[in-house]
């Protein structure tokens, strides 16, 4: 499992010219299937801002890799709002569906195979990633 | 775990969908003009500037009601007005303002709000926060609601035994609710729902006791 603090900043390489193509910004998470499904880049050197889960071409503790700045694409349609500022995952209040608060997210840990989320870490507890029901702009929904 | 809470604390909570975007806040509580019970809510747009919606949140739609919002599946689960036609809004309500009488004629006070209970899976309204008649006592007093009770717009009759579980602040008044409860025993609880609480809840000793702290009406 792997942290997103831990990647958070980290270097997007070009492994073709093995250059700096941009740094990790944020996770993108699809709430319906409770993976991460991309990243958005700032400082992109590519088209866009988006660097999509299949697009990568490692995912590493010091770097994620590329193999062309063209992989930092514009998002596809559907995954337009999801990928915004407006939606991000971090520092988001969580209320479970009962309207119950339970803390902001501080920080999410998912399996760097395939993207599932296993935990989203609150101040001081955590709640597993199949909990996920919604992320919005008010609030992440989870069940309980 | 339960919570209880006024009704009128849930306005301006937002109303949150499952899929965690806030569409609207509550303007204020509808009682149905029949029952007296909770009938929904009026909603206004979240923000600043946001004036009233054309849609209104059935009660019957509300997926779950906690301290920190009021959550819907989506924005489907929103009615128009017209859901509401004939029923009455906020302080025009039939329980609002009604006089509290008991069943031996002794008269409590006003009703000013409902209470609430809120579970980690359902809500119930439990009681009443009335203006007690009775100038010596606390500005307010809660009375527990039996699970049946006779009300018009005139007045609202509860059982005699209600006078002792009268409390004055919410902390202790959801033990005082299931005591009151059980204690009317199978009396209170509609003919279908008998078979599996009467026998536990001890009618013999709730017997006993309504008749020595028995009230004699004035």
């Amino acid at each position: 499992m792997i942290r997103f603090s831990d990647i958070s900043g980290n270097p997007v390489m070009d492994t073709s010219t093995a250059t700096t193509v941009g740094r990790v910004e944020a996770p993108i998470i699809d709430p319906v299937s409770r993976t991460v499904v991309g990243f958005r880049i700032r400082k992109s050197a590519g088209p866009g801002s988006v660097l999509l889960w299949g697009a990568l071409a490692g995912l590493g503790p010091d770097a994620l890799t590329v193999n062309s700045a063209e992989r930092l694409a514009e998002p596809p349609e559907e995954l337009k709002t999801r990928s915004g500022k407006k939606l991000d995952v971090l520092k988001r209040r969580v209320l479970t569906e009962h309207g119950h608060p339970l803390g902001k997210v501080k920080d999410i840990e998912f399996d760097p195979a395939d993207g599932r989320v296993t935990s989203l870490m609150l101040k001081d507890s955590f709640v597993d990633g199949g909990r996920l029901l919604g992320i919005g702009q008010y609030a992440v929904v989870v069940t309980g | 775990m339960s919570v209880l809470l006024r009704a009128a604390d849930l306005v301006k909570r937002p109303v949150v969908t499952l899929a965690g975007d806030d569409i609207a806040q509550i303007k204020d509580v509808v009682y149905s003009s029949l029952s007296g019970e909770l009938a929904g809510f009026t909603l206004n747009g979240r923000g600043m500037f946001a004036g009233p919606l054309k849609k209104t949140l059935p009660w019957a739609n509300v997926h779950g009601l906690g301290p920190a919002a009021v959550m819907i599946v989506d924005e489907s689960h929103l009615a128009d007005q017209r859901a509401f036609d004939g029923e009455l809004e906020g302080a025009g309500g039939v329980v609002l303002g009604s006089v509290v009488l008991t069943q031996g004629g002794r008269s409590l006070g006003t009703v000013t709000d409902v209470v609430l209970s809120v579970n980690e899976k359902s809500t119930d309204a439990v009681g009443y926060e009335i203006q007690p008649s009775d100038k010596t006592a606390p500005r307010r007093q809660f009375v527990p609601l039996p699970d049946a009770l006779s009300v018009s717009g005139e007045a609202l009759i509860l059982p005699d035994t209600a006078i002792d579980f009268i409390r004055d602040d919410l902390a202790g008044f959801g033990a005082a609710v299931e005591e009151f409860r059980a204690r009317l025993g199978p009396h209170a609880v509609r003919p279908a729902e008998v078979p599996a609480e009467a026998p536990a809840e001890g009618p013999v000793e709730g017997r006993t006791e309504a008749q020595t702290t028995g009230e004699p009406p004035q």
